[in-house]
């Protein structure tokens, strides 16, 4: 609050609601942001232009970004799993910016049935849908650690050592590189 | 005929964990299922395990302090280990057993300042402090672990949180190997303990005149309590209410003396564990819910019908 | 041939002293004891005048500054635990008996010392606490819960419990207290005859001046942790001793040949 600025933007969510309604009182323009899935790239870029009066450049990108999330997904030849954390297992589900980044990259979410996005699974689970690919966010090359433990290697993925390594920078939350983190995913893919 | 009748449930708890689950593995195919080998016989005895040696532990930390409301939980071991497992992920060390180690460092850390808190009145162990000691280390190590994790970046430190509750994912035959390895010795500690727990009933002064020696018996029963839950939450996390009820359980069977007391303790537990963490992985399948969930679940109402009978009887 | 010497008492205090960490005053000053068997012993004294440290000190639960205290004329803090147990059975004042439990199994409790650490309970066991539950006339109470018994049943089972222990020493410490009359008469009726029948040796704390005079064979007085008064009711309990030690003015009166103390009331000028 010191450094008054001219606009905050906060990722709308739970405390940065309280916060935003906070920093209003004191008179610092606040705006909370939807940025969970593809869709909400391009109205964030809007918002985002109307409010910094870049209104024309905003709207080119947001178009872009729009189209993005409209396109219809390519059919799937492989399958993956997004494995967020080992012990316990907890996988991405449907609805999720990963599994939609998986569906537009050509592959098949194994868990595309569970509603929630994000969710802890058995690992028996896992090995029963046996997915192509393990995905992890990892901004390292080396293989997750959980790959060398005994039960993890009832996974044929991890067996075969087929992990996809993503930079949390460009998957972890939908942003304007979001395109061409489909890219890189197609890509590590066709290995 | 009690004894049979345990038998035959643990039986079945161990039957059932391997042939239920959320991925459908066919009765003819059982043998050779790769699943039910790698992934849920381990499991099973695992939990078996483990919920033997959480009943073993809190019925002699019950006869210990004194209170038949201790649960191996209040000695402070989770607190530790939850603040051991988040400083493994900060650091980012990396290794499959990492966490695991780091987990049962801290645990073992939380036993060393809770015993040294309880040596305080003197060269005597006092029950009473080992178990506000306990408390109070808990607390304030899981104060220092939720500061970490409220001030770093890393959701991977949030998800330390997640392992504290996880349960049995991480069970393979290594870790029943390790566990069956090591719980043998604090488990015989406690069964050789049990006549002087029975007279520790009677308070420390009667014990000690029917023949107890008592300051060596607090030591060895406080240590070997503790180790066996130390290993439990390395390996498991934090499951409660199995250390707590399966106790009282298995004393309106058996009545108090600790002789047939802790091994019913023992295969109540491992049963009560297995059953539930059956419960655990189907109920909601394809997702799964952490064991220690389950088991409280279970464990209030039968706590709160426990202490009816208790208040009744 | 020299005959032989004869066997050491059961409990010896000699010149006893003794302080708490941290006390001003010392609890034990100069205290002597001797317990043989057959011999009803008691101690006597005000509050705070060190009864129960006596105890522990006779029982190596501490270990005196000055001055010793033997059992069966061995140092008594040198005592392996189990093996004092086995001669000595002692009920202490207060009991904590956490779990509920029946009255043949917390009997049994008396059998421990004499149990291996694997080995399981065997007949002789069992006979001995039958045997102790009958002299203590016990018997119709062995499979009550302990709740449901009364102050004066719940001390004959522990008293039972002790004798399971098939001492040659009882060692009571104000076993009386919170009884009513008939119950603390039948308590001092039943240690009588266990002295008489049994040939055990016993000491008893007690504040009850009158049934230890007309029970024992010998006192001893304390008062502010000094030996104020020692030997037979007749000698020890005097009208001047009395009211010295218990600063209240008595009568003594004789019941059964022994001295009875009867307080007085003060009159209402110099009451304080």
């Amino acid at each position: 609050m010191a450094r008054r600025p001219d606009l905050v933007v906060l990722y709308n969510a739970g405390r940065n609601v309280t916060a935003a309604k906070q920093l209003e009182r004191v008179g610092i323009h606040t705006v909370l942001i939807d940025l969970n899935r593809l869709e909400d790239l391009g109205p964030a870029t809007r918002t985002l232009g109307r409010l910094t009066g870049f209104e024309v450049v905003a709207e080119s990108l947001a178009t872009v970004l729009d189209s993005l999330a409209g396109r219809p997904p390519p059919v799937s030849t492989t399958s993956l799993a997004f494995v967020v954390w080992d012990n316990p297992p907890i996988i991405i589900g449907h609805g999720s910016y990963l599994d939609q980044l998986a569906a537009q990259a050509g592959a098949r979410n194994v868990f595309s049935d569970v509603a929630a996005p994000s969710a802890q699974v058995s690992l028996e689970t896992i090995v029963a849908r046996d997915p192509q690919w393990i995905a992890v966010l990892s901004d390292s090359a080396a293989p997750p650690g959980f790959a060398k433990r005994r039960e993890w290697r009832a996974v044929r993925a991890v067996r075969d050592g087929h992990f996809l390594l993503l930079p949390g920078s460009s998957f972890g939350r939908p942003g304007p590189r979001s395109g061409e983190a489909i890219q890189q995913l197609r890509a590590l893919l066709a290995r | 005929m009690r004894w049979a009748l345990l038998g035959i449930v643990a039986a079945l708890a161990l039957v059932l964990s391997v042939v239920l689950g959320p991925a459908a593995v066919p009765l003819g195919e059982l043998l050779r299922s790769d699943i039910v080998w790698n992934l849920r016989a381990p499991r099973a005895l695992l939990a078996f395990l483990v919920g033997g040696s959480l009943g073993v532990a809190g019925a002699g930390l019950q006869a210990l302090v004194r209170n038949p409301l201790a649960d191996p939980f209040l000695l402070g071991l989770s607190g530790g280990a939850g603040l051991g497992a988040v400083v493994a992920i900060g650091l980012h060390l990396s290794g499959p057993w990492a966490l695991p180690i780091a987990a049962f460092i801290g645990a073992l850390a939380a036993l060393g300042l809770v015993y040294r808190l309880g040596l305080i009145g003197g060269a005597s162990l006092d029950p009473r402090i080992l178990l506000l000691g306990g408390v109070a280390i808990g607390a304030f190590a899981a104060a220092i672990t939720t500061a970490i994790v409220s001030l770093a970046d890393a959701a991977e430190l949030r998800n330390a949180f997640l392992w504290l509750w996880g349960g049995l994912s991480g069970a393979s035959w290594d870790s029943v190997l390790l566990v069956a390895l090591y719980a043998p010795i604090p488990l015989a500690v406690l069964l050789a303990a049990s006549r002087p727990l029975d007279l520790l009933a009677l308070g420390e002064e009667s014990a000690g005149y029917l023949g107890a020696d008592v300051e060596a018996v607090k030591r060895r029963v406080y240590l070997a309590a503790s180790l066996l839950t130390a290993a439990a939450v390395a390996v498991s996390g934090v499951i409660g209410f199995v250390g707590l009820v399966v106790p009282h359980i298995a004393r309106l069977v058996w009545g108090h003396r600790h002789r047939s007391l802790l091994p019913a303790a023992f295969i109540g537990g491992g049963a009560l564990l297995a059953f539930a963490d059956t419960l655990a992985r189907t109920v909601v399948a394809p997702r799964e819910l952490p064991v220690g969930v389950v088991t409280a679940l279970i464990g209030v109402p039968v706590f709160a019908l426990l202490l009816r009978r208790w208040t009744i009887a | 041939m020299t005959p032989p010497p004869p066997p050491p008492p059961l409990l010896q205090l000699s010149d006893v002293r003794y302080r708490y960490p941290g006390a001003e005053r010392d609890a034990l000053t100069d205290v002597s004891l001797s317990v043989a068997a057959r011999q009803f012993h008691a101690v006597l004294g005000p509050n705070g005048s060190g009864k129960t440290t006596l105890v522990r000190i006779a029982l190596g639960a501490l270990t005196p500054f000055v001055g010793q205290a033997a059992v069966d004329g061995r140092i008594a803090s040198t005592w392996p635990r189990q093996e004092l147990a086995r001669l000595v059975g002692v009920v202490p004042q207060r009991e904590d008996n956490l779990f509920p439990q029946r009255v043949r199994e917390t009997v049994l409790l008396g059998r421990y010392p004499h149990l291996s650490l694997w080995g399981r309970e065997r007949a002789e066991d069992h006979d001995a606490v039958d045997r102790a539950l009958a002299a203590c006339d016990a018997q119709h109470l062995a499979d009550r819960w302990l709740w449901t018994l009364s102050g004066g049943e719940y001390q004959r089972v522990r008293v039972a419990r002790a004798l399971a222990q098939q001492p040659k020493l009882l060692v009571l410490d104000e076993p009386g207290m919170s009884l009513d009359l008939k119950h603390e008469m039948g308590l001092f009726e039943l240690v009588l005859g266990l002295v008489e029948t049994q040939g055990l040796g016993v000491l008893m704390i007690t504040h009850d001046l009158n049934l230890a005079a007309r029970f024992t064979d010998s006192l001893l007085l304390l008062d502010a942790g000094r030996p104020v008064a020692s030997g037979v009711p007749g000698d020890v309990l005097t009208q001047q001793t009395v009211e010295t030690v218990f600063s209240w003015p008595v009568a003594m009166q004789t019941v059964d040949g022994r001295p009875q103390m009867i307080p007085l009331r003060q009159p209402k000028e110099s009451r304080p």
